[in-house]
C-alpha cells in the first residue's frame, strides 16, 4: 500500500486512489471551492491519487443538475484552485472526462440525448438519438477541448469514463451499439471512437500527463460486454499506445447500480476479479475497486498481484485520514465505512450534496473536520443523556473540544437501536458505527455511566453548563393492535424475539429497511412471511441505498409475499382485513402473528423538563425518530454549538 | 363579450383591471433563493399579456424550512433588494402584485437543511417517510415572528399585499386539519384549538401591516381525505371562523393535501371547474372576493363563474401555455389562444425532480428573456420556401413558427388528418384535441398549405429552400415470434387499426398512455386482457403527476389481469410464458390470440439521410430522430423553424 508507483509520466506516492464519484457540490457547473476542500482533505489524509468526479465534455450531456461543464473555458479557474490545494499535500489529481450518452435525460439540456443507436435507458426512460458521423467528429473535438482545459488547469492526468455510465461504453457494447458504419459491428469498429478520442486527448495533453481509461468489466446484459470482451478491449487499449493505466468498475449505473456501488450485501472486493483477470494479460497498471475498505484487504490484493492500485472511495469519505492511519500503524482508529450507502449514494441519488452517516464534516472541510476540531474557548461541563449514535457522537466531539462530559445510558450497553438493526440478516456492518464511536470514546476522558436512567434531579446534581438529550424514541401502542398479544410492534419483537407461529405478516408504514430485513429474517427462520405496505413498491429506503434489487430477489426466491397498494383496516386474531387503496376492494389475509412497523415516539420529555434550567439541545430520535445519519449529524452539531 | 372577466374587482382599497390571476407556483429557477432576472422575465411576460393579479411563488419564512433546492426565502439577507426589483418592474403594468408566505411543515424535505421537518404531529412525509419534529412553543413563536417579519418585508419592497398559505404544502393547513394534527394540547383537538396558530399568525401580520395593504389567505377547499381530513363544508366553516375577528381581504382556494397532490393542479381526469364548488361555498361563507382555482381555462366558463359570484379566476396553467391569453381574449381573438393541455409534465414540478419550469406546448415558457428567446416575432423569413414533412406535433409547431416568421410553408402529411401520434391520444384527451384544432386554425390563418394524404418524398425537396423532417417514429415490435399463432402488433398500430380479440396480452415497456388506451379499446371490444409490465408498478411514467391513481381505479373495473415485474419468455402457438424477473418463476398464458407491445418506436430518418448530401437545408426533429414526448417534439419543431436556415 505504501510503495510508490509510476503511472505513465506520473509518480504516485502510494497505492491508494480516491476514485471518481459524484458529489453534487458543483457550483454554476464548475468545480466549486467546497469540492476542492473536499479533495484536499483526502490529500491531506495521505491518499496518493485523486480522480475528480466526472465532468462532461459536451452540452448534449446534462444528465443531472449539478454536472460540471468541461467544454467551457471558465471551468479552468475551479480546476486550478482544486489542483493547487491537492498538490500542497503531495497527492496527484486526475480529471475524469465523460459523456453519459443515453444515460441521462433532457429536462435540463432541452435537447436530444446522444447515443450510438436509438435506445431507451431503463432508468431515465428517454429515447436517445443515434449520433451521425458529423456529431462523432464534434464529440471527439469536444473531448480534445476538455483535455486542453484539463492541462491548463494543472491536472496531472486525465481519465476517460468508459464504464458504468458513458457513451464510450455504449459504443463498445453490442447491447447498445447496433450501428452498421465503421463505429459498429466488430470490436475494432466499436473501439474506434475510444481510439480516436484517446489520440485526440493524448495530443491535447502531451506526454507529461497521464491518460487512463475506466471500463465496466462486465455488463451482465444480453449481447452485453463480458469479462472476455473486457480483456480483448484492454489489449486494444494497450496496443493503441495512448493510455497509461486501466481502471475498472462493474455493471451499468442505470441497470445494476447495486454492482457499481455495492453495499454490505455484496462481499468485500466483489469486483476485484475483473482487475485481476486483466492484469494477468496486460502490462498497463490496473486499478481495482468495489468495497475495499480494510487496509489488510487492500494490501493482500496488491501483494497477490490482483491490481496495482486500490480505488477506495467510501472508505475515504468516511475517514479522510485513512491512509495517514495506515502509514502510522493506527489502523484500528480508522473510522471504517459501513457500506450502508445511505448518505453518499443515497443523498447524491436524491440530487442532494454528498454526505456520510459517519462523517458529519463532509462539505465543510474548510472549517471543520474530525481530526482538527477547534478547542472550545471556555471548556464546560456537559451532560449527555443517551448513548445511542447521537449521544455518543455528541459526547465524543464535545470531549475532543475540551469539554468535560458525563454520558448517561439507561441500558447496560451502548449503541441504542443500532444493535437491533445490525442483528438483522446481512446488516452486521451497521454495528461498526458503534464500534467506531466506542474506540473514540475510550480514548477520551468521558465519564460513561451505564445502567443509569437520567432524571432532571440527576442532571441537576452534575451542575452542567449544557445538557444534550439524545434519549432516542420508544414504541407506543398502535391502534391496529388492540391489546392482542400475537401482534407486536416490530421493534418490540426484535427486542424480545418471542416465539412466532408459522406465518407472519409485517405491516410497514415507513418503507423501511427495518421491515425489509426483518422479513428476510423471518424467511430465514422458515416462516411464511408477507410484507404489507401502502406504497407502490416496498422498502423505499432500500431503493435509495441500491439494496433493493438483490434484497427483493432474495426474498422472492425465499417465497415471500409482498402486498403493496394496501391499507390494513383491522387485525382480528389471525385475520387481517386489507383494503386496496385504488380499487377499495377489501379482502382478508391470515397470519399467526403480525409485526407492525410504525413511527416511534420521540423521547423528549426530559428535554422540556431541563431546558428551563440549562442551555440544552435535543437531538437524534429524541428530536424526531429518523436514521443513523441524522443522529450522528445532530450529535456533532449539538457538541459544536456548546457555549455559542 | 367577456364583460365580467374584464370588469375590475376591488380588493381592500385597490382594484384589479380584470378577473384573471396568475397564481403562485414553483419555478425552480436557481437564483440564490431570491427573485432574479429569469423569474422577473417570466412574470413580466404575463404582465405584458394583460393579467390582472400576480401572486408570486411562496417564500419561506424560516431557514429551518428548506423544502426544495431552489426555494425562495424572504429571510435571505439580499431579499429586500431582489423583491423590490420584482415589485418595481411589475408595478409598471396595471396589475396587482401579491407575495405569498409559507412554511412547508411536514410536507418539506429535510435533506438540504439537515434539520428535521416541523409539523403539528409526527406524520411521515409521503415521499421520504421522514418523521417530523413535533412543533413546540419555541417553534410556534418563531413561526409567528417569521410570518410577521416576512409580511413587513414584502410590503416594504412594494408588493400590494401578502398572502398566507394555509392550503396545499403548508404547515398551517397541517395544523387546521385533523388529518395531520393529532395534538392533545391547546393547538389540537377542537377547531378553535387547531385554528389557534393560524389565527395568531394572521392577527400578528394584520397588526404589522395596518389596514390598507391587502392580506389574503390561501385555503384548502377539499383535502380529498374523507377518512380524516376536511371537506368543502368544513373549510367554509374555517374560512368564516378565520375572517370573524380579523380583516382578511380575499380568500384563494387550492384543493388537495398530502395524500392528494394530484388534485391540486389536476390533470385531464377532473373537469376544468372541479375546484369551483368548494371555492363558492367558501365565498358564500365569508362574503369576500374569492380566487377560484383548479384547471380553469375556457373563457365562457370563467365568464359565467365570475358573473355569478364576487370572484377572480386563477388561470395559471393557461397563462403558462399562452402568456397573452388576457390580451387575446380582450381583443376578441380567443381562437388564437394556445391551449393548455393539462399534461403537467413541465409545470408540475412538485415531485422529486428539480428542473426549471417548462411547458409542453409553449417551448418558451421558463426561458423568457434568455438569449435567443424572442417575444416579438419579426417576419425576417418572408418569402422563403419551406417544406415540413409530417403534421405531428413537431411538424405542426415548425410550420406554425416558420409561417409566423413569414416563410411560405407547405406541410405534407401522409395520413388524412393532422396530429400524428398525438391524434391517437387526443381521442381520450380532449385538451389535446383542442391543441390540434388550434394548430389547424392558426396554420390556415397563416396560409400554410396543408397537403394531406401526401407523404413527403425526396423529389419534392427541389421546390423548396429548406426542409424540416418531422415524420414521426416507426412502430416497433421487439418480441420475435417465429412459431406463434397470434396477432402481433404495437400499441400504436393497434390504436390506428383496433380490432376485437378474445384474449389479448398487452406488454407495456413504456408505462404511459399507449398501453392504457390499448387496454381500454380492447375492453370495449370485449377482450379479456393480461397487462404485463417489467416494472414493479404499472404506469410508471404517470406516477410523477399522480395520474396513475385514476388508471389504477379504472383498472379495477376492467376485465384486466395485471402482471408486474414480468418479461416475455417463450412464445409458441397461442401460449406466452411470462418470466418473473426476481423469483425466476414462470407463468403460462394460454389461448392468447393477440399480443400488443407498447414500446418507444424506431427512428425514421430515411428521407433525411437522402437529403443530407444535397444542397437543400434540411433538419430532422421530433420522434423521427428519437421517439420521445410531446414537449420534445414541439420544442424541436419550434427551434427547427429558426435553425433550418442556418443548416
Amino acid at each position: 500500500m505504501l510503495s510508490p508507483l509510476s503511472v505513465g509520466p506520473v509518480r504516485l506516492k502510494n497505492r491508494a486512489v480516491f476514485s471518481a464519484h459524484l458529489t453534487n457540490m458543483a457550483k454554476q457547473h464548475q468545480l466549486s471551492e467546497k469540492q476542492a476542500h473536499y479533495y484536499e482533505e483526502r490529500a491531506k489524509g495521505g491518499v496518493g491519487l485523486i480522480i475528480t468526479e466526472e465532468v462532461t465534455v459536451h452540452p448534449s450531456d446534462w444528465a443531472y443538475e449539478y454536472l460540471i461543464d468541461a467544454y467551457l473555458p471558465e471551468v479552468v479557474n475551479g480546476y486550478k484552485y482544486a489542483v493547487d490545494r491537492v498538490h500542497r499535500h503531495g497527492a496527484k489529481i486526475f480529471l475524469q472526462l465523460n459523456h453519459n450518452g443515453s444515460q441521462g435525460n433532457s429536462v435540463y439540456s432541452r435537447r436530444a440525448l446522444w447515443a450510438p443507436s436509438v435506445s431507451v435507458d431503463p432508468l431515465f426512460r428517454e429515447a436517445a438519438k443515434a449520433i451521425d458521423l458529423y456529431e462523432i467528429e464534434e464529440l471527439i473535438e469536444y473531448y480534445s477541448r476538455a483535455a486542453i482545459y484539463a492541462r491548463e488547469g494543472g491536472f496531472d492526468g486525465v481519465e476517460l469514463q468508459g464504464s458504468h455510465s458513458s457513451i464510450l461504453r455504449q459504443f463498445l457494447s453490442l447491447f447498445s451499439n447496433q450501428r452498421s458504419d465503421e463505429y459498429g459491428g466488430t470490436l475494432e469498429n466499436r473501439f474506434r471512437l475510444i481510439k480516436r478520442i484517446g489520440a485526440a486527448v493524448r495530443g491535447a495533453i502531451g506526454p507529461d500527463m497521464a491518460l487512463g481509461l475506466r471500463l465496466s468489466g462486465a455488463e451482465f446484459l444480453p449481447n452485453g460486454l463480458t469479462l472476455k470482451n473486457t480483456i480483448e478491449i484492454s489489449h486494444l487499449v494497450e496496443q493503441c499506445g495512448y493510455f497509461d493505466y486501466l481502471n475498472f468498475s462493474i455493471g451499468i449505473a442505470s441497470r445494476q447500480l447495486y454492482l457499481v456501488e455495492g453495499t454490505m450485501n455484496l462481499p468485500p472486493g466483489y469486483a476485484v476479479y475483473i482487475a485481476e483477470a486483466v492484469r494477468q494479460k496486460i502490462g498497463l497498471p490496473v486499478i481495482a475497486c468495489g468495497r475495499i475498505k480494510d487496509p489488510q484487504q487492500a494490501e493482500t490484493i496488491l501483494a497477490q498481484g490482483q491490481a496495482d492500485l486500490i480505488g477506495m472511495v467510501r472508505a475515504q469519505i468516511s475517514d479522510p485520514y485513512f491512509m495517514n492511519k495506515v502509514i502510522s500503524g493506527e489502523e484500528e482508529h480508522i473510522n471504517g465505512c459501513l457500506s450502508c450507502n445511505q448518505d453518499c449514494i443515497g443523498r447524491v441519488g436524491a440530487n442532494k450534496e454528498i454526505g456520510c452517516v459517519q462523517n458529519p464534516f463532509i462539505g465543510r472541510e474548510a472549517e471543520w473536520n474530525a481530526e482538527r476540531l477547534p478547542a472550545a474557548p471556555h471548556p464546560q461541563k456537559v451532560v449527555v443523556v443517551g448513548a445511542g449514535p447521537a449521544g455518543l457522537e455528541a459526547a465524543v466531539i464535545a470531549a475532543k473540544r475540551g469539554h468535560t462530559v458525563v454520558l448517561f445510558e439507561q441500558n447496560h450497553t451502548i449503541g441504542g437501536h443500532i444493535s437491533l438493526a445490525s442483528a438483522l440478516p446481512g446488516r452486521a456492518e451497521l454495528g461498526d458505527s458503534i464500534r467506531n464511536l466506542e474506540i473514540k470514546l475510550k480514548q477520551l476522558p468521558i465519564e460513561l455511566r451505564l445502567g443509569v436512567t437520567a432524571t432532571a434531579e440527576l442532571i441537576r446534581e452534575q451542575e452542567p453548563h449544557f445538557v444534550i438529550i439524545a434519549a432516542g424514541a420508544y414504541v407506543t401502542e398502535h391502534y391496529l393492535r388492540q391489546q392482542q398479544k400475537h401482534v407486536y410492534h416490530l421493534v418490540d419483537w426484535l427486542q424480545s424475539r418471542e416465539e412466532l407461529g408459522e406465518s407472519v405478516a409485517i405491516i410497514d408504514y415507513l418503507g423501511s429497511s427495518a421491515a425489509a430485513y426483518t422479513l428476510e429474517l423471518l424467511l430465514n427462520m422458515g416462516k411464511r412471511a408477507e410484507l404489507i405496505c401502502g406504497a407502490l413498491q416496498p422498502a423505499a429506503e432500500l431503493s435509495r441505498t441500491t439494496d433493493w434489487e438483490l434484497w427483493y430477489k432474495r426474498i422472492r426466491q425465499k417465497g415471500a409475499t409482498v402486498t403493496t397498494d394496501t391499507s390494513v383496516l383491522s387485525i382480528n386474531g389471525r385475520e387481517l382485513s386489507l383494503m386496496n387503496n385504488y380499487s377499495c376492494e377489501i379482502i382478508s389475509h391470515y397470519h399467526d402473528n403480525t409485526l407492525i412497523f410504525a413511527p416511534l415516539k420521540a423521547n423528549n420529555s426530559l428535554y422540556y423538563e431541563v431546558k428551563k434550567e440549562f442551555p440544552a439541545a435535543l437531538i437524534g430520535d429524541a428530536l424526531a425518530p429518523r436514521g443513523l445519519g441524522e443522529a450522528i449529524y445532530e450529535g456533532c452539531e449539538a457538541a459544536i454549538s456548546i457555549g455559542e | 363579450m367577456y364583460n365580467n372577466i374584464f370588469s375590475p374587482q376591488k380588493i381592500n382599497s385597490l382594484h384589479t383591471i380584470n378577473r384573471l390571476v396568475f397564481g403562485p407556483h414553483r419555478l425552480n429557477f436557481a437564483e440564490g433563493h431570491v427573485p432574479g432576472q429569469r423569474r422577473l422575465a417570466y412574470y413580466e411576460e404575463r404582465a405584458q399579456g394583460g393579467v390582472g393579479l400576480i401572486i408570486m411563488e411562496g417564500s419561506m419564512i424560516l431557514p429551518q424550512d428548506y423544502p426544495y433546492a431552489t426555494v425562495l426565502n424572504i429571510h435571505e439577507p439580499s431579499a429586500s433588494k431582489s423583491y423590490a426589483l420584482i415589485a418595481q418592474t411589475l408595478k409598471r403594468y396595471p396589475l396587482l402584485l401579491i407575495g405569498q408566505l409559507n412554511h412547508y411543515g411536514g410536507q418539506g424535505n429535510s435533506e438540504i437543511s439537515r434539520r428535521p421537518l416541523l409539523a403539528p404531529s409526527p406524520i411521515p412525509e409521503i415521499n421520504t417517510n421522514a418523521v417530523p419534529k413535533i412543533a413546540d412553543d419555541n417553534d410556534l413563536a418563531l413561526l409567528i415572528e417569521g410570518f410577521t417579519i416576512g409580511a413587513r418585508l414584502l410590503i416594504a419592497s412594494g408588493f400590494d399585499g401578502v398572502e398566507i398559505n394555509v392550503a396545499q404544502y403548508s404547515l398551517l393547513r397541517q395544523f387546521l386539519s385533523p388529518l395531520t394534527n393529532l395534538r392533545d394540547d391547546a393547538y389540537g383537538g377542537v377547531l378553535e384549538n387547531r385554528a389557534k396558530l393560524p389565527l395568531q399568525i394572521i392577527k400578528s401580520v394584520r397588526q404589522e401591516l395596518g389596514q390598507t395593504p391587502i392580506l389574503g389567505l390561501r385555503l384548502c377547499g377539499d383535502e380529498y381525505a374523507p377518512w380524516g381530513g376536511l371537506g368543502p363544508q368544513e373549510w367554509a366553516k374555517i374560512a368564516a371562523y378565520l375572517c370573524e375577528s380579523i380583516q382578511i381581504d380575499y380568500i384563494a382556494v387550492e384543493n388537495g393535501s398530502l395524500y392528494s397532490s394530484h388534485k391540486t393542479f389536476a390533470g385531464i381526469q377532473e373537469p376544468e371547474d372541479y375546484a369551483v364548488i368548494a371555492a363558492k361555498q367558501i365565498g358564500l361563507a365569508v362574503k369576500k372576493p374569492v380566487i377560484v382555482g383548479g384547471s380553469l381555462q375556457s373563457p365562457d366558463l370563467i365568464e359565467s363563474i365570475v358573473a355569478e359570484q364576487t370572484c377572480l379566476a386563477d388561470i395559471t396553467r393557461a397563462l403558462i401555455s399562452d402568456p397573452y391569453y388576457p390580451q387575446k381574449l380582450a381583443a376578441g381573438l380567443s381562437t388564437k389562444i394556445k391551449p393548455c393541455i393539462l399534461c403537467r409534465s413541465g409545470c408540475y414540478t412538485h415531485t422529486q425532480t428539480n428542473n426549471p419550469i417548462a411547458c409542453s406546448v409553449n417551448p418558451r415558457a421558463g426561458c423568457e428573456g434568455m438569449p435567443g428567446i424572442e417575444t416579438n416575432i419579426f417576419k425576417q423569413d418572408r418569402g422563403k420556401k419551406l417544406a415540413v414533412a409530417g403534421a405531428g406535433a413537431a411538424g405542426l409547431q415548425a410550420a406554425l413558427r416558420a409561417a409566423e416568421k413569414g416563410a411560405l410553408v407547405t406541410l405534407y402529411e401522409e395520413q388524412a388528418h393532422i396530429g400524428g401520434l398525438w391524434r391517437l391520444y387526443s381521442k381520450s384527451q380532449p385538451r389535446l384535441e383542442a391543441l390540434i384544432d388550434y394548430y389547424l386554425r392558426m396554420l390556415r390563418l397563416l396560409n400554410v398549405e396543408i397537403k394531406l394524404n401526401q407523404a413527403f418524398c425526396a423529389q419534392h425537396a427541389t421546390d423548396y429552400d429548406a426542409v424540416i423532417i418531422a415524420v414521426g417514429a416507426l412502430p416497433q415490435r421487439e418480441a420475435v415470434l417465429p412459431q406463434a399463432d397470434m396477432l402481433h402488433t404495437s400499441a400504436v398500430q393497434y390504436l390506428h387499426h383496433p380490432q376485437p380479440a378474445k384474449h389479448a396480452v398487452v406488454y407495456d415497456k413504456l408505462g404511459n398512455w399507449q398501453a392504457q388506451l390499448a387496454c381500454r379499446k380492447l375492453a370495449t371490444l370485449g377482450a379479456h386482457i393480461d397487462l404485463v409490465s417489467p416494472d414493479s408498478y404499472l404506469a410508471a411514467l404517470d406516477t410523477f403527476n399522480g395520474d396513475f391513481i385514476y388508471w389504477y381505479e379504472e383498472l379495477a373495473k376492467l376485465p384486466i389481469q395485471t402482471y408486474k415485474q414480468k418479461t416475455l419468455g417463450r412464445i409458441f402457438g397461442a401460449e406466452i410464458i411470462l418470466h418473473d424477473q426476481y423469483s425466476g418463476a414462470e407463468e403460462l398464458l394460454s389461448e392468447v390470440d393477440m399480443l400488443i407491445e407498447a414500446s418507444a418506436g424506431k427512428e425514421n430518418l430515411n428521407i433525411y439521410q437522402q437529403l443530407l448530401g444535397s444542397k437543400i437545408n434540411v433538419l430532422a426533429v421530433g420522434d423521427c430522430v428519437a421517439p420521445r414526448n410531446l414537449a420534445s417534439a414541439i420544442r424541436e419543431g419550434d427551434l427547427a423553424a429558426e435553425e433550418v436556415w442556418a443548416n
